[in-house]
């Protein structure tokens, strides 16, 4: 197991500055997601920690080893790619040995530790086989299991399940979870899947624009976003967004019910003497209907209880479709 | 696990979108009353996107 340390990093690629200035502190055994969208530098980021990306600036440290300028086979990690990335031509057994024969481990060893990975993964009887008769999942499976063979100290995956479908998503998904679990070891995962990432991470480094926006745990960058971007990034359906002023009270309110009610609630901010009447942002992550819609039309109105201080308006349905949670 | 409905309503010229349960029933254009929970709300500023 390793801890990573990565300080001040810098990534260009000519003019384009992708990761900027990046400090990042991942605890030993911890499972950190880097999330965002595409182009964000999430991806770019993982190949400087795996050594396949030359870096412009600032270090890395495993433990307290400096690998800013090492050789990725000398990093003691183990990559899983999008793509798989499996010899066709060699057998699901040879594919998972390969970087073991190549660095000369006894055939004994070499042995123990296929059979030790593929019973954990659970493909044993698929070891004969060459990829081209894999399943999807099955060949995602077996190229976790080579990573796995090299007894490494910190895993790299690169959207591992992209390419799969949303049933093998979530299957190997649990196993991910499950393998985390049995190692203990160092995991960082990138992802542009929120539900990957919310489901798997002890933490979450969202990303835009090669600067993290919020590194936190999964339930605090859901419930307390770091800012506009995070909030309006993770949740489906999105956050609502409703523009007004902060204001402390009901009192002297002219922006509308809607606005009117939500400043209301109580909710300081330790600047808000400061200003008070500067424009705000509201974001509201769960909306609820209520079976009643007996309020005046035209206007709303608000309604404090023991737990909520909420708002009613009539309002109209103008879409629905069904969905599906899990 | 289970299945819901997402809706979104318009309010104002504000279009906002709702989760409801597979027991609630909605069709367009039905006149709803909504709640917001304010416990769960995030104040940004405008402009820099920064949580207040």
């Amino acid at each position: 197991m390793s801890s990573v340390a990565i300080e001040n990093l810098d990534i260009r690629y000519g003019n384009v500055h992708v990761v900027k200035s990046l400090d990042l502190q991942i605890k030993d055994g911890e499972f950190l997601v880097l999330l965002g969208p595409s182009g964000c530098g999430k991806s770019t980021l993982l190949n400087a920690i795996g050594g396949l990306t030359d870096v412009s600036g600032g270090t890395l440290h495993f433990n307290d080893r400096d690998v800013t300028w090492t050789d990725p086979k000398d990093r003691g990690i183990g990559m899983v790619f999008q793509s798989y990335a499996l010899y066709p031509t060699m057998t699901v057994e040879r594919n998972m040995s390969f970087g073991l024969r190549i660095a000369g481990v006894p055939r004994p060893e070499i042995e123990k530790k296929v059979k030790w990975a593929s019973e954990l993964l659970q493909i044993t009887q698929l070891l004969d086989r060459k990829p081209s008769a894999l399943s999807g999942g099955q060949r995602q499976r077996v190229a976790i299991g080579r990573a796995l063979v090299r007894d490494a100290d910190i895993f790299l995956f690169d959207e591992p399940l992209s390419n799969l479908d949303a049933k093998l998503r979530a299957e190997l998904r649990l196993e991910i979870k499950k393998l985390h679990k049995a190692l203990g070891s160092t995991m960082i995962y990138v992802t542009h899947d929120q539900i990957e990432a919310l489901t798997l991470a002890d933490r979450i480094a969202v990303m835009k624009d090669g600067i993290i926006q919020q590194l936190d745990t999964p339930l605090n960058v859901y419930n307390k976003p770091a800012n506009e971007f995070v909030g309006t990034f993770l949740g489906s359906p999105a956050m609502n967004k409703i523009a007004g002023a902060f204001l402390p009270k009901m009192t002297a309110l002219s922006s509308g019910p809607v606005r009117s009610a939500l400043m209301s609630t109580g909710i300081r901010s330790p600047e808000r003497s400061k200003t008070a009447r500067r424009q705000r942002l509201v974001c509201v992550r769960s909306i609820c209907t209520l079976p009643t819609p007996e309020m005046p039309h035209g206007r709303g109105r608000s309604l404090s209880s023991s737990r909520w201080e909420a708002i009613f308006w009539p309002g109209r349905i103008s879409r629905a479709l069904p969905s599906r949670t899990g | 696990m289970g299945s819901d409905i997402l809706a979104w309503s318009d309010f104002e010229g504000i279009t906002l979108s709702h989760r409801l349960s597979q027991e609630e029933h909605c069709e367009t254009g039905e006149p709803v009353s909504v709640t917001a929970d304010v416990a769960k709300a995030s104040f940004f500023e405008d402009g820099t996107g920064a949580r207040l």
